[in-house]
């Protein structure tokens, strides 16, 4: 009780839109209704707000459970538009258990919120060696900085996710980034 | 989807830093041996780069994404409202895109008045306020602050101050305590907000026409900052030194915690997250999340709408069943005006609604008049609210 957390609007709204953006995006595998869907999901969420309360497992919950079944709603549909037109039996593997979407999402949102509070400097550099794979000498070299200092904004950047991640996600964080 | 699903990514994430308790592992083991499901999903955490993920993530709007989802708010609102005051309300969208809910209960008349377009006469607009204030040095100095404008000033015991423009400043010590003798004060006028960030790492949102006073390096033994005015603080732990804020009389005792104080005529504290405890001398009263403290003859504390009481600080004008004196002094130190009522003013008139705060003064009006058939007329920087006659 005493660690209740109350969000405002606009911070559940900050904090949840990317990883369900993101989730939705998993579940669908295309760009297209991600954004409307999300969308739609927090609209309904505002009108049952009073009865949701506030733990914050039980507002996740309602999330990312609307949005997976409006992910649901729409791939059905295409599954039958499909059928229709190639004549293609129904594919009666139902819903997918979306389990390691939602984890994914949920490590991913933590990690992106952090990288969106990284200095410039170190964010540039993490986002060149961490996510375009980039050699500690080749951001280096086209950065026109010493070696050295690509490496400790890189130590910096790690230490900074480390220090603000959840360790569980922190653990997961590594298997992503095995070369860290 | 269950609550057991966040558990579970919490042993997933132990199991792969091999942090899990005995008792842990025998439930992840037990588990993962339910469903051949459950040890693919395990797999699928090792294998794949986090590249993509990012990048989507990095690729979002959340901020156009917000005022989409402010926006369809409002629409959304619309539907709830009775059948003639839809009509109402869809008219009134056509032209501020804004809807309003309206509450009025006028004197002797429990009738609802019929809302009609207002009358209002504006010979001129006014632009909201802005990012602005005025910080005083601890020699007495003053500097200007505003959007845009970046700079470094030096202060005692050698603190750097850095003006970050619109993210506002932030100070930073040499050594973790110093003198708290050597203060700043920070002066925000009407139509003005700023935010700084304190030596410890506490932030700090100061709303128009306010002023806080604080050191430059907090002390060792205590933090303290005197207020006037409203703001909202969001303080950084350090349960070694006690965080305090002055208010006149009453004291705010704080370890880490997130709570907005208005101060314009009762002191009003309200708490988000954590706990403090507020005093004035004479009775300590301990606030929980959600809870508001009013001291006036000593200290009364209920429930209120958080929301609303930090729509402020979100950029926004909020009302809840408020009164309409109540919100048109908020508007007026925003919008810098002086407000000057005409005709009988009824008992009760108690407005519900949403306005941008970086809308016009014009639209401001046109939301509330809309709202409560009440009518303003603007010439200069006087806003002239004109009560509709009582039949």
């Amino acid at each position: 009780m005493e660690n209740r957390y109350i969000l405002s609007s606009k911070e559940l709204f900050v904090r949840y839109y990317p990883r369900l953006c993101h989730f939705a995006w998993q579940v669908l595998r295309n760009d297209e209704h991600v954004q409307d869907v999300v969308q739609d999901a927090f609209l309904a969420f505002w009108g049952k707000r009073d009865t949701i309360g506030d733990d914050p497992a039980a507002i996740k919950n309602y999330l990312y459970t609307t949005v997976r079944n409006a992910c649901f709603n729409i791939k059905r549909h295409e599954k039958a538009a499909a059928r229709y037109q190639s004549l293609n039996p129904f594919d009666e593997a139902e819903e997918p258990d979306v389990m390691s979407e939602l984890f994914r999402s949920e490590v991913m949102g933590a990690i992106y919120e952090i990288m969106k509070e990284m200095p410039k400097s170190c964010l540039e550099i993490f986002r060149m060696g961490y996510l375009e794979g980039f050699s500690t000498n080749e951001i280096a070299e086209s950065l026109n900085i010493s070696v050295s200092t690509v490496k400790t904004q890189k130590k910096r950047a790690l230490k900074l996710i480390k220090s603000k991640l959840n360790p569980e996600f922190f653990a997961i964080f590594s298997v992503f980034f095995e070369n860290l | 989807m269950d609550k057991e699903t966040y558990r579970i990514a919490e042993w997933m994430g132990k199991y792969l830093c091999q942090g899990l308790s005995k008792e842990e592992e025998l439930r992840f083991e037990a588990w993962l041996d339910e469903k051949a499901e459950h040890r693919r999903l395990l797999e699928q955490f090792k294998g794949r780069s986090a590249a993509d993920d990012l990048r989507f993530l990095a690729g979002l709007d959340t901020d156009t994404a917000w005022r989409t989802q402010r926006f369809r708010k409002r629409m959304h609102t619309v539907r709830y409202l009775s059948r003639d005051i839809r009509a109402w309300a869809v008219a009134a969208i056509a032209v501020v895109a804004i809807a309003v809910l309206a509450k009025v209960a006028l004197q002797r008349d429990e009738a609802r008045q019929p809302i009609a377009p207002s009358g209002r006469i504006v010979l001129q607009d006014v632009a909201p306020g802005k990012n602005q204030a005025v910080l005083v040095l601890s020699d007495g100095r003053q500097v200007e602050l505003s959007d845009g404008l970046s700079h470094t000033l030096a202060e005692v015991g050698g603190t750097a101050i850095i003006d970050e423009g619109s993210r506002g400043m932030t100070y930073r010590a040499s050594r973790e305590a110093g003198d708290p003798t050597v203060t700043n004060r920070l002066l925000v006028p009407k139509a003005g907000t700023y935010q700084l960030t304190l030596s410890d790492g506490t932030r700090v949102w100061v709303n128009a026409l306010s002023e806080l006073e604080f050191p430059v390096v907090f002390g060792e033994n205590e933090r303290t900052v005197t207020l006037k005015g409203e703001a909202f603080f969001e303080v950084a732990k350090d349960a070694g030194r006690p965080f305090r804020v002055r208010v006149g009389e009453t004291v705010i005792n704080v370890l880490g915690t997130r709570f907005n104080v208005n101060a314009y005529a009762q002191v009003k504290t309200t708490l988000l997250q954590g706990s403090v405890a507020i005093s004035n001398g004479l009775q300590t009263k301990v606030l929980r999340p959600g809870e508001q403290a009013v001291s006036v003859d000593g200290i009364k504390v209920s429930k209120v709408n958080v929301n609303r009481v930090i729509a402020w600080k979100e950029g926004e004008f909020l009302f809840k069943s408020d009164h309409i004196n109540e919100i048109m002094n908020e508007v007026a130190r925003w919008y810098d005006i002086s407000v000057v009522y005409q005709g009988n003013q009824p008992d009760r008139l108690e407005l519900t609604g949403s306005v941008s705060r970086g809308a016009n003064l014009s639209e401001v009006l046109d939301v509330l008049s809309f709202a409560s058939g009440v009518s303003f007329s603007v010439q200069g920087r006087q806003v002239t609210v004109k009560f509709p006659e009582n039949e």
